[in-house]
């Protein structure tokens, strides 16, 4: 017989809709322990409400929230072995660092010495052991932001929810706290699931990756999956940089707009083509392309063309020696491999 | 300070020092000398004071005890006020404060000569009580007394109270609300150790601005206290004007701007003393 322990967090048919407006259609998502989660999608797409649901702050219209097992729907954030990390770190401005770590520990009534000893290495485990006596109004916001993270993380969460975490830093500080996150989560190796609009900070942290849309779940899977192998045109569009084009495929063939044809399995009717522009390579058999823009990057060499459908390309090239040769205005021909590209059926609309 | 600030606060400055800060030293000043047949005379003597302690002593206590009252009663309910028209009105919120902001154009005798007829011998409460049968007779204690004058005053400096302290919660955010529910805080408890330490000081200036006013009143207990509802300032008045005894009334004024500021000192020491032996803070 094998013993299935149910998810750390499972969230079955969970949806939310104001009156006639759907903010959250109904989600089907599965966390394990020790999972980093990026919830990703342009704003508006729902993804906070998803969070605050899992949180207890939104009541779900419709749906289940399970935590080990144990229905959690109906309690409130007070009563959720749940955590989060507030955008705007919702810190207490009357008390010191270390009181406000300390805060959820003394309404738990832990002994005097437990408070202590936890806030001390919370504090630790995000370097401020230093600012423990210190006001909040005399932190900068980085500092801020390990205090929100070390008054959550010290609770002991079984999951970790961080609302656009990194948002109100600037780059430098968002990288070093990217950093920053994945060492935690690998030395308390914890559950984290956080919110995000930018798709860099979602593949640079989390090992799983919800892309939301309006609303619904567009795709669940690995960064590399997401990346490389989209399901839908939103994530292939959202999720980093593309090529798209249109098709048609009649029996069982593809046939691109802009030119050339392959086997594909499938029904009649148009298909869209996506290819990360990595894929792509100049050639000297392909697809005819005019070169409409060369950026030199450093470490590769962006192309956009033009394709004879109208339709733009753009590609990378990493070997960046081919820069002299390529001139604006001229035709090159650019190919890829068929494994390399995703064919997706278009959605009637 | 440069010489741009230096011009901005002159305007200010010089009326404050002379309609007022001068005037005042001066007041202070005449509480030191005698009267002689309705003339002032210079003098440095201490008769004016030790009338104030010894006739008026016990009258001060008493009204400092309603201002304490009436400050009280308005912090409370400008707190809960306040605190609905925050948390729980949503975006009606501002409205609300406008509509406070509105009374305050309600003119101070006005709602004097309301609750006289309201609580009057033939007035709206007493008709209401002898209608239901709870009473045969009047009841005479409604209006000129201790109760009539608390409940006039906390009925005008209500506003007072609201302001300060809904401009102090629109400081507290949401995110430390839903911070301290998030790590385990009750409603109660979130009041007690997450909004009340935010808000404090609002709500110092706002007993301040009551207890001060409450105590200094005079209108009020002259036209709601009857006999056993007088306060000092009726007193101060008299000395002025009838009795031209201004050393006198020099003496009681400033006694009990002195005893208002020692019994606000005192508020504000055993409310640092509470916060740091009972709680509220979280060590």
């Amino acid at each position: 017989m094998e013993f299935h322990r149910p998810p750390l967090l499972l969230l079955s048919g969970l949806a939310k809709s104001y009156g006639a407006v759907s903010a959250v259609e109904p989600i089907n998502l599965e966390v394990e322990r020790g999972d980093f989660c990026a919830i990703l999608g342009p704003s508006g797409c729902g993804k906070s409400t998803l969070l605050r649901m899992i949180a207890g702050f939104v009541a779900p219209s419709a749906g289940r929230v399970e935590i080990e097992g144990m229905d959690v729907t109906r309690l409130g954030p007070e009563k959720r072995p749940t955590n989060m990390v507030f955008q705007s770190y919702g810190l207490f401005p009357h008390l010191t660092v270390a009181e406000n770590v300390a805060f959820g520990l003394a309404l738990q009534k832990r002994s005097p010495a437990e408070i202590a000893e936890r806030t001390r290495k919370a504090l630790g485990l995000v370097r401020l052991e230093e600012f423990g006596e210190r006001a909040i109004d005399k932190l900068s916001g980085g500092q801020q932001q390990r205090v929100a993270l070390a008054r959550a993380l010290v609770m002991r969460p079984k999951v970790l929810l961080l609302d656009e975490p990194l948002a109100a830093l600037d780059l430098k500080l968002r990288h070093q706290m990217q950093e920053e996150l994945r060492r935690i989560h690998r030395e308390i190796g914890g559950t984290f699931i956080f919110v995000t609009h930018d798709q860099g900070e979602a593949f640079a942290l989390a090992n799983r990756v919800v892309v939301m849309n309006s609303g619904r779940v567009e795709q669940i899977g690995s960064p590399s999956e997401v990346y490389l192998a989209p399901t839908t045109m939103f994530v292939a569009d959202f999720v980093g940089e593309t090529t798209i084009l249109a098709g048609v495929r009649h029996q069982g063939r593809v046939t691109l707009k802009a030119g050339g044809s392959f086997a594909n399995p499938g029904k009649d009717g148009p298909v869209r083509v996506m290819i990360r522009p990595e894929k792509i390579q100049i050639t000297n058999i392909g697809i005819s392309a005019v070169v409409t823009d060369v950026v030199f990057l450093g470490a590769s060499l962006k192309i956009s063309a033009c394709l004879p459908s109208g339709e733009p390309l753009s590609m990378h090239a990493s070997d960046t020696s081919i820069a002299n040769r390529i001139k604006l205005g001229e035709t090159q021909q650019v190919s890829w491999n068929e494994s390399d590209q995703r064919v997706i059926d278009e959605q009637p609309s | 300070m440069n010489r741009s600030e230096a011009f901005f606060l002159a305007p200010a400055f010089g009326i404050l020092t002379f309609i007022f800060a001068l005037p005042v030293a001066l007041l202070f000043v005449i509480s030191f000398w005698s009267v002689k047949s309705y003339r002032l005379r210079p003098d440095f003597t201490f008769v004016a004071w030790q009338h104030f302690i010894v006739e008026y002593g016990g009258l001060t206590v008493y009204t400092l005890l309603v201002g304490l009252a009436a400050g009280a009663l308005c912090t409370v309910l400008g707190f809960v006020f306040a605190y609905a028209a925050r948390f729980k009105a949503g975006s009606y919120g501002d409205r609300l404060m406008l509509a406070t902001l509105i009374t305050l154009f309600g003119g101070y005798l006005v709602k004097i000569y309301a609750w006289k007829s309201i609580l009057g011998a033939d007035g709206l409460l007493n008709q209401a009580l002898i209608g239901l049968g709870l009473t045969r007779e009047p009841l005479a204690v409604l209006i000129y007394s201790r109760g009539a004058v608390i409940i006039a005053l906390v009925h005008f400096l209500l506003p007072f109270a609201i302001l300060p302290i809904y401009a102090a919660l629109r400081t507290v955010t949401d995110a430390t609300i839903e911070a301290a529910r998030d790590l385990g805080a009750t409603p109660h408890q979130t009041l007690v150790r997450v909004i009340l330490p935010q808000v404090k000081a609002g709500l110092f200036a706002a007993f301040a601005f009551c207890f001060l006013l409450a105590a200094g009143d005079y209108v009020t207990p002259m036209l709601l206290g009857g006999t056993s509802g007088s306060m000092l300032g009726q007193f101060v008045l008299i000395e002025f004007s009838t009795r031209f005894n201004w050393p006198a009334g020099s003496a009681m004024s400033f006694g009990l701007l002195f005893s208002c500021l020692l019994l606000l000192a005192l508020l504000s020491v055993t409310g640092r003393f509470a916060q740091v032996f009972l709680g509220g803070r979280v060590k």
